[in-house]
């Protein structure tokens, strides 16, 4: 997982980054860190280069795929967009979170 | 990316690195950008998007594992192999004696330590220029008997944004006389100190 375990996303960076994309939208890395932010309301933060080879890794297993294209302000961007096996990990991934969630919270209404 | 890609990958590392500075400049340039827009000063901006941003030679570093690594990897194992096989001839002629080290370091015995035949002297970047960073980078590298510098490694660093990266490409066009052993030539491990000073 990299540096993204040791920022405050607890090891959830790629199903925070397949979540955001799955809306269907071609973003590039600095507006998949925006709205992590931003939908978290600023609770989950990153390291913003961490987002890179994360980014490349998933687009290495099939789950993203990428393009060059022009930004709003005119400049070369590199977009990625979720595949139809990224949509798959996704369901897997959050099915995995829900069960780390409620185990967790089990333990806490133990202690 | 298919094998094939990937493969190729290891002859055009140079455009992939341009990629890479493509996509991580986008991205800290679009920091800056936005940082200004929300009333910080330019000095303030570009110094809170380095931070966010995080150790950028380290990203460029993990990227480049993603894309290029499996392959050399690949590439390596075949290349051990058949260096296994010449060793191998080598050994059964010469009776069995040990194997020589991959490389050897300036203090090993009898090791004439390599010098420098053509220097380069490295790139300021603007941004360094303007953040007013000097100091020294110290690198590690082998410099094998082509006189190329490789395997270099930033080991102690100055700016990881900027100037490492500048550091490591201007050892990369330096050019050595190799390192000597009982007069041959031998791969030898050395370390550069680059002093970026502003005048």
């Amino acid at each position: 997982m990299g540096r993204a375990s040791s920022d405050r996303l607890f090891g959830t960076l790629d199903l925070l980054v397949l979540r955001i994309l799955a809306d269907g939208d071609l973003l590039h890395g600095f507006d998949i860190t925006d709205r992590i932010t931003q939908a978290s309301q600023e609770v989950l933060k990153m390291e913003e280069g961490s987002l890179y080879p994360a980014l490349h890794r998933m687009e290495e297993a099939k789950w993203l795929k990428s393009r060059w294209d022009v930004s709003n302000n005119n400049r070369r961007a590199r977009y990625y967009a979720i595949t139809a096996k990224g949509r798959k990990r996704l369901k897997e991934l959050e099915a995995d979170w829900a069960r780390h969630v409620d185990a967790v919270s089990r333990v806490l209404r133990l202690a | 990316m298919s094998l094939w890609t990937r493969f190729f990958n290891l002859f055009r590392t140079g455009s992939l690195e341009r990629e890479f500075d493509d996509e991580l400049r986008f991205h800290i340039e679009s920091r800056i950008a936005r940082n200004i827009q929300e009333g910080m000063t330019p000095e303030g901006a570009e110094e809170q998007a380095r931070r966010q941003f995080g150790n950028s030679s380290r990203t460029r570093r993990e990227m480049r594992e993603v894309r290029v690594m499996k392959t050399s990897i690949g590439v390596a194992v075949l290349a051990g192999l058949c260096l296994c096989l010449v060793a191998g001839a080598f050994v059964w002629r010469r009776g069995g004696e040990p194997l020589a080290p991959s490389y050897y370091k300036v203090s090993d015995e009898g090791v004439v330590p390599p010098s420098v035949v053509r220097e380069q002297k490295p790139n300021y970047t603007p941004e360094a220029m303007q953040a007013q960073i000097e100091g020294t980078v110290l690198m590690e590298c082998v410099v094998q008997t082509t006189g190329i510098c490789e395997d270099i490694q930033v080991a102690r660093s100055l700016d990881p944004m900027w100037l490492d990266e500048e550091a490591v490409k201007a050892v990369q066009a330096w050019r050595f006389s190799p390192g000597r052993r009982m007069g041959e030539p031998v791969p030898v491990m050395v370390n550069i100190e680059m002093r970026f000073t502003l005048r």
